[in-house]
């Protein structure tokens, strides 16, 4: 029986067409993938510089997929009992003499065939998508990481899967709500994940997810890239452990569903009320208990509602004779009235979907969502302060779950009379054909705003009840949900439900609906110019920031909105017209009758629609287009390779140098224009006569250039605008020691709004006007060539017809060694003047300050030379000024983030002691930190200039520091940001790789000691833990090859996280003084000196010097090589001794590795000194002492006087150790 | 107030022809129209209800043109169609009520005394509270009628209302049906001859597309007087009298065949005369055709 059952129903599965559109599905999603080999994209996941076949990758992939399709197992497994409810052949199946469990068992395990012979298509598409690109990508197809992806992933989670919606289906005998059901777990799932993914609990996380991704991830965590590639995933005990625990429940509910399963016609109404299975089963899966009780009605339905039956009703039965008339009554046909009936039905829909299980569900769900990440925090991240703008940042998060019910609601509403067959009741009766569209649309709006609102009060309860934090800002709740969000949804329902209104049948509707969003979603990857006219109720991105509010996004916002409103109503207009309002659903038929109907009304309607839609339009284009110029990325990239091919000739040329700068600024942040007009004094410091100079000036930000001069006799021989780059002559060449002064005035000024270059920076409060190099020209001219312009491989030099170079310039590299990217020492000058309400600062000293024409005037200079790296600020500020011996320390910021202007003080003063103490004394006489909107997307932290620091409002000054549970992470900002003044700003790194190693691996140095005296040990420890997990973690998607520390280029994971994990442990070698001093002879030797500039040999020699022979292999170790270690402590045991003292007999192994750039391992001898550590009771220090160890496994005897507890080898983690846990053991005996 | 369908003619997009050059006159009063299954009935029903458009031809209803003023119409148009259903989770009077309001009872005392008459006329007082989705079929037929009343219908239009019910249940509907007023337009599709021959003054008989007889029942009947033979027969010998005679219907009784013919004269051949029902005219002239 069974397998008559099962093989008929194959058949009719693999005969479906949505096997056959599935499989395709897959297939190409694998496809795209698999052969992506475009480094900005990712599809699924991310391959960086691993083989696109990598083991983990196939195995993760599929895991992936498998939840991110879980509706295609919905649809055929759940869906395998319930289609003979829907067609209405159940009563022929359940008479025919056959037992339960063949038929369930029959119709599931068909499913669970036909869905995995659906995912062959995505391993088809992996094998084949590897076979298109070039073969560096792909490694030897294994066939035992396809077979463990098959039997161990893939067949385990259409099982788990499988059985749930089968069984929730099945007992339900309703597919809808199997299909909601379906949607809503996964979303719990996301959510749930992300809660666990933080966890360092590793079995937990391994064991709770059903679908193998936890395991999967645990497992290749410190993966490099070697690995990945060559590495099958282990067959451990963990994962066989998962994959029994979630098989075992899905049999449960399997024999559940048996056991429940009848062969009736209709649901039974007096079913057996087991309490007991469904506190069991249903409430631990979901915990929401009320709408689980509510699906549960349909198997458990409540007693009390009684269906009438139709016998005892017809006995009851009695002829009615006599009635009178019916009383009379009045027809109310005026306008009124219509208005009432229209309320009438938007308020009898609004309440049908609102107390939809679909709506509770996921309504519930996305608040959950929204609370949880609002309040929760991850390991090491600070807590923030509840204001409203983090809070709405949060609520982001509503958006899939507010599109997700747009779309169910906008065809369920739609279709509800035909659903219902109550069509024909409705059509007949005399409304007016605007109503029925028109209260269907509202009623979704309606929903949606009630979302919105319940976000609002969520955020409200939380700041107040949660937090106790009353700064309610209602207006900018509403502004931002209401009066920008609401619209985006309102925009989108409108186009569900006139996708609805035309489609031939709801599920059509959906999927042409689902279409639309996925086409629009994925176009703009592929379409290189403006599209934002045609990207359907698109709003342009915008940053809310706490001192800029809205600022000049609200025009282009609400431009966008004016633009996008129109077109809706066109559309709304369009679809009253085609509205389904008889039997004749043809769409033909509409539109004949829609011709017929077009009468004045629509007509005027409509065009006045289109003419301000278009007139809109039309504005934004002149605006995005006309005022302003608008460049692709690509044409972007094209013109940086242009400016290389180009200009690169002249890099090598002799240019001067500036050797002082003189700025007359006029800032106008009300209209965010800016006025400059300045000088450079340019010298030339070469041995040779220049004939030439370049000047670069980036027309982006430029409107006018007034003046450019020089004050000798000069020709302008080449003007590139499009590159930024010309040329002038000198008629008399510039001889060594020579100078020159030239002369500039230009105007920055902002038309209208740009979607392309919005100049984020121009902010009304808190504008920022910068010159460094690293971004093209765009404020102060650049004198020669400017490398840092160059395109970087990730963004396809070679497509570009450039050769592929590496970033930066080799150690030893002559011009490199002459260049620096903190650039000339200059003297520097500046008047700016701003806005009468704002405070302007830039670098240097403040000389002067007055008001003059109701504008406010700021005069800085210095006399000791910077680097040019200047930035010009101006806001309203509030000021904190402090002197702290001799250093003029202030702080600007905002008037509601006063939180943490103490603790920025604190790590100020903190580095400034240390630093002056251990290198030099400060230069300057002040120190600036001046608050930036988050508006300015160039700065996500902090940055440091000569006497400033720019910070941004993010990242610190909404912090909330009084709690034990989240890290400061303000205090070390400050001291990482100051410690720069010495290092960058005082030793200026040469322009080759390993220049962030002296620059940023320095600060880390500064940052991490005055941490361990502010905060003590233990949180050191801590907070060095979570950056040699960040580091281990982070290699494997290196994108180019892991470097050793001192020739790390631009590798942040390097420089920062490894870099502060190996300075800490030379400290601990050879000691805090030693590396001071060593630091010191750099700062003496390199501090304030024009090239050549240090490298990071030089530190490392510096190192080297103070190191004693016998550890001088340390500093080979952490900061020439990729070296880690495998320490294990295996066993101890102790004895008591006869004096009251303890021996501890301590077994401990070590293996040292040696890695590549891609992380292939070699074992080298063992031959270092390292902790031997043994611990009493609350972790105290009983022994601590470094040993050399020889060989690979050695046994250690060792005294102590008190009992110890735990011993083990490195148990601080002092070197780099994939293997924390393991490195002490628990001591035995006694 | 009568109802004037002329030459009115419907062709689906499939190629079926519903409707071939159709022309009725329907007065006030119950008026019904029989005919099998798939004879246009249903068609005819939409088309008058503005549910359908018809190709051509002309329907009005008094001076109301109703394919051009389908508004008007509607504002006197009660329609109960052949299968309808409601939103289950909705109560009864709830949805009445729904009903009432945009149907244009706007003061809310008024609505209240009509649903109430309403709900006790259809016996449906003592469950208004319930949900729709637990009545039974002659529940909610009664329901739809309830829905019909409301209003100030001149046109009201039931599709094949009591197919389905049981005698009771349709007993009750019949009753319902003949206190619906004398002075308004009450159009009965049925191919139930029985419901016509108890509530309708007027009938008319429609197969495939056409109308094959318009009469009034008890002209009907007249016609036939004296001219209904019946004979208890053979099995094996119908096809001999299936040539000779017109054979309008037949039917078993107790294991024996009976057949009706219709004869002008006694053809004697062991016929006895017997008194016309309404059934033996609708067979008589769907056969003719």
């Amino acid at each position: 029986m069974f397998q008559t059952i099962y093989k008929h129903e194959l058949k009719e599965n693999i005969k479906s067409i949505s096997f056959y559109i599935f499989a395709v599905v897959l297939f190409s999603i694998a496809y795209l993938n698999a052969s992506n080999t475009s480094p900005g994209m990712v599809i699924i996941i991310q391959h960086g510089q691993s083989l696109h076949n990598a083991p983990v990758f196939i195995a993760r992939f599929m895991a992936i997929m498998s939840v991110l399709t879980l509706l295609f197992t919905v649809r055929m497994v759940g869906r395998s009992v319930t289609k003979d409810f829907q067609a209405n052949i159940h009563d022929f199946y359940f008479t025919l003499p056959m037992c339960k469990a063949a038929y369930l068992g029959g119709r599931f395990f068909a499913g669970i065939t036909a869905n995995t012979f659906i995912y062959l298509g995505a391993f088809l598409g992996i094998v084949i998508g590897c076979s298109v690109i070039d073969v560096k990508y792909v490694g030897t197809h294994q066939l035992s990481a396809y077979l463990f992806t098959m039997f161990l992933i893939l067949i385990p989670n259409i099982v788990i899967i499988g059985s749930v919606f089968f069984s929730l289906a099945t007992l339900t005998r309703k597919m809808i709500s199997t299909y909601v059901m379906g949607v809503a777990l996964l979303m719990i799932y996301f959510i749930v994940a992300l809660g666990i993914a933080d966890t360092s609990h590793e079995t937990f996380k391994t064991l709770a997810d059903p679908f193998g991704i936890g395991f999967l991830e645990v497992v290749s965590k410190y993966w490099t890239i070697a690995e990945i590639n060559h590495n099958l995933v282990p067959l451990n005990k963990l994962i066989i452990m998962n994959r029994i625990i979630w098989l075992s429940i899905s049999i449960i509910v399997l024999i559940f569903t048996w056991s429940r399963f009848k062969f009736v016609s209709v649901l039974e109404i007096k079913g057996v009320r087991n309490n007991k299975i469904k506190y069991i089963i249903i409430l631990p899966l979901t915990k929401t208990k009320n709408i689980f009780i509510k699906y549960g009605s349909y198997f458990f339905p409540r007693p009390k509602e009684k269906l009438i039956s139709i016998g005892k009703e017809a006995s009851e039965a009695k002829i009615v004779e006599g009635y009178d008339r019916i009383p009379s009554f009045a027809i109310d046909d005026s306008f009124v009235s219509q208005l009432e009936k229209c309320l009438r039905l938007i308020i009898i829909e609004f309440k049908r979907i609102v107390f939809h299980p679909a709506f509770i569900l996921i309504t519930i769900v996305a608040m959950l969502q929204i609370y949880i990440n609002f309040t929760g925090h991850d390991v090491m991240e600070s807590i923030k302060y509840p204001i409203t703008s983090t809070y709405l940042d949060h609520v982001k998060n509503v958006d899939i779950f507010l599109i997700l019910i747009t779309l169910v609601f906008s065809g369920i509403v739609i279709w509800r009379e035909r659903d219902y067959q109550s069509n024909e009741l409705y059509d007949i009766i005399a409304l007016p054909d605007w109503m029925r569209h028109f209260s269907k649309l509202v009623s979704i709006i309606t929903m949606q705003l009630s979302v919105l609102i319940l976000c609002i009060l969520l955020g409200i309860f939380t700041q107040v009840v949660i937090y106790g934090y009353t700064k309610i800002e209602l207006g900018l709740y509403i502004k931002s949900l209401i009066g920008i969000q609401l619209f985006r949804y309102f925009y989108l329902a409108v186009l569900f439900i006139f996708v609805q209104n035309l489609a031939s049948n709801k599920y059509v509707g959906y999927l042409v609906s689902v279409l639309i969003m996925v086409i629009g979603a994925i176009i703009p990857q592929y379409i290189d110019s403006d599209i934002s006219l045609f990207l359907y109720g698109k709003l342009p991105d915008y940053i809310y920031s706490n001192l800029n509010g809205f600022g000049h996004f609200t025009a282009i916002l609400i431009w966008y909105q004016i633009y996008w409103l129109c077109l809706a109503c066109i559309i709304v207009v369009i679809s009253t017209i085609l509205w389904r309002r008889s039997n004749e659903t043809s769409l033909k038929f509409r539109m004949k009758n829609a011709a017929n109907n077009f009468n004045k009304k629509y007509r005027l309607t409509l065009s006045v629609l289109t003419i301000l839609w278009l007139l809109a339009g039309c504005y934004i284009y002149y605006n995005n287009h006309v005022l302003n110029k608008y460049i692709t990325e690509s044409e972007q990239k094209l013109k940086l390779a242009t400016y290389e091919k180009k200009y690169k000739q002249y890099q090598n040329t002799p240019q001067p140098g500036v050797t002082h700068v003189n700025l007359e600024a006029e800032l106008h942040p009300e209209d965010r224009n800016v006025f400059i007009k300045g000088f450079y004094i340019l010298q030339n410091k070469t041995q040779n006569t220049i004939n030439e100079i370049y000047i670069g000036l980036s027309d982006r930000k430029i409107t006018k250039i007034n003046k450019f001069a020089f004050s000798s006799e000069i020709e302008l021989i080449l003007e590139d605008k499009e590159h930024w780059f010309s040329i002038y002559h000198l008629q008399e060449p510039l001889l060594p020691g020579a100078k020159l002064r030239f002369d500039f005035d230009f105007e920055i000024l902002t038309k209208g709004f740009s979607i392309n270059n919005p100049k984020n920076e121009l902010a009304h409060n808190g504008m920022v006007i910068t010159n460094f190099p690293l971004l093209p020209p765009e404020y102060l001219p650049q004198i020669g060539y400017n490398q840092y312009l160059e395109l970087s491989n990730h963004y396809g030099r070679e497509q570009y017809g450039l050769h592929v170079h590496n970033h930066h310039i080799s150690l030893d590299d002559s011009i490199g060694l002459y260049t620096t990217a903190f650039r000339d020492l200059v003297t520097y000058e500046a008047v700016i003047s701003t806005d009468k309400s704002q405070i302007a600062v830039t670098n240097g000293e403040l000389v002067k300050s007055w008001t003059e024409n109701n504008r406010n005037y700021f005069h800085y200079q210095t006399d000791s030379p910077m680097n040019n790296t200047l930035v010009i600020h101006s806001g309203k500020y509030q000021v904190m000024k402090q002197t702290y011996d001799g250093l003029n320390i202030e702080v600007y910021y905002n008037k509601n983030h006063a939180y943490n202007i103490h603790r920025i003080i604190d790590g100020v003063k903190s580095a400034y002691d240390y630093c002056s103490k251990n290198f030099s004394p400060y230069t300057y006489k002040d120190l600036r930190v001046v608050e930036v909107p988050n508006c300015w997307a160039f700065l996500r932290g902090a940055l440091s200039t000569p006497t400033n620091f720019s910070w941004s409002e993010d990242a610190g000054f909404i912090d909330d520091l009084n709690n034990e549970i989240a890290p400061d992470n303000v205090f070390p900002i400050a001291a990482h940001e100051m410690a720069h003044q010495w290092w960058g700003h005082t030793v200026r790194p040469a322009s080759v790789k390993g220049a962030e190693f002296v620059v940023e691996t320095m600060a880390m140095w500064v940052q991490i000691m005055c941490m361990q005296r502010e905060q003590g040990l233990e949180k050191t420890r801590e907070y060095l833990k979570y950056e040699m997990m960040d580091y281990l973690r982070s290699r494997g998607s290196e994108i180019i090859e892991e470097q050793p520390l001192i020739y790390s280029e631009g590798q942040g994971y390097l420089s920062y996280r490894k870099g502060v994990v190996a300075v800490y442990a030379l400290e601990d070698y050879i000691g805090e003084d030693a590396v001071n001093t060593a630091l010191k002879s750099i700062v003496g030797t390199y501090g304030f000196k024009e090239a050549p500039y240090p490298t990071s040999f030089d530190l490392i020699k510096a190192f080297r010097s103070v190191t004693p022979d016998s550890l001088r292999y340390i500093i080979t170790d952490l900061f020439e090589t990729i070296t880690l270690h495998e320490n294990k402590a295996e066993s101890a045991t102790c004895t008591k001794l006869g004096n009251g003292k303890f021996k501890v007999n301590l077994t401990i192994s070590s293996k040292k590795l040696r890695a590549d750039g891609r992380g292939n391992e070699t074992e080298i001898p063992v031959n270092d000194y390292m902790d031997i550590g043994i611990f009493g009771e609350n972790n105290e220090d009983l022994y601590l002492k470094k040993h050399k160890i020889e060989i690979n496994r050695m046994a250690i005897e060792i005294v102590v006087d008190k009992k110890p507890v735990r011993a083990g080898i490195d148990p601080y983690l002092i070197l780099i150790d994939r293997n924390r846990e393991n490195n002490t053991v628990e001591v035995e005996g006694i | 107030m009568n109802l004037e369908v002329r030459n009115l003619s419907k062709t689906y997009a499939n190629g079926v022809i519903a409707l071939k050059n159709i022309s009725l006159d329907i007065p006030t009063g119950m008026f019904g129209l029989l005919g099998p299954n798939g004879a246009g009935k249903t068609t005819l029903m939409r088309i008058v209800a503005t549910l359908l458009e018809a190709d051509s031809g002309n329907i009005h209803l008094g001076n109301i043109n109703i394919r051009k003023e389908k508004n008007r119409l509607k504002k006197v148009l009660s329609y109960l169609p052949q299968e309808f259903g409601f939103y289950p989770k909705a109560r009864a009077y709830d949805l009445l009520d729904h009903f009432a309001m945009l149907k244009g009872i706007k003061d809310r005392k008024n609505r209240k005394q009509v649903i109430e008459h309403l709900l006790k006329r259809v016996n449906l007082w003592d469950v208004r509270k319930q949900k729709l989705g637990t009545f039974s079929g002659g529940m909610k037929q009664r329901f739809g009628i309830a829905q019909a009343l409301l209003g100030n219908p001149q046109l009201i239009i039931v599709d094949e209302p009591t197919a389905g019910l049981d005698p009771a249940e349709r007993n009750r509907f019949h009753n319902l049906l003949s206190e619906i007023g004398e002075d308004i337009v009450v159009i009965l599709s049925t191919h139930i001859v029985e419901d016509v021959s108890v509530l309708c003054t007027n009938m008319a008989v429609i197969n495939k597309g056409e109308i094959v007889l318009q009469e009034k029942p008890l002209n009907v009947l007249s016609d036939l007087k004296g001219r209904i033979w019946e004979k208890k027969i053979e099995k094996m010998k119908f096809s001999d009298y299936e040539k000779k005679y017109n054979v309008i219907s037949t039917r078993l009784f107790s294991g024996k065949t009976f057949i009706r013919i219709y004869n002008e004269e006694n053809p004697d051949n062991g016929f006895s005369p017997c008194q016309p029902a309404l059934e033996d005219g609708y067979f008589y002239h769907l056969n003719k055709n």
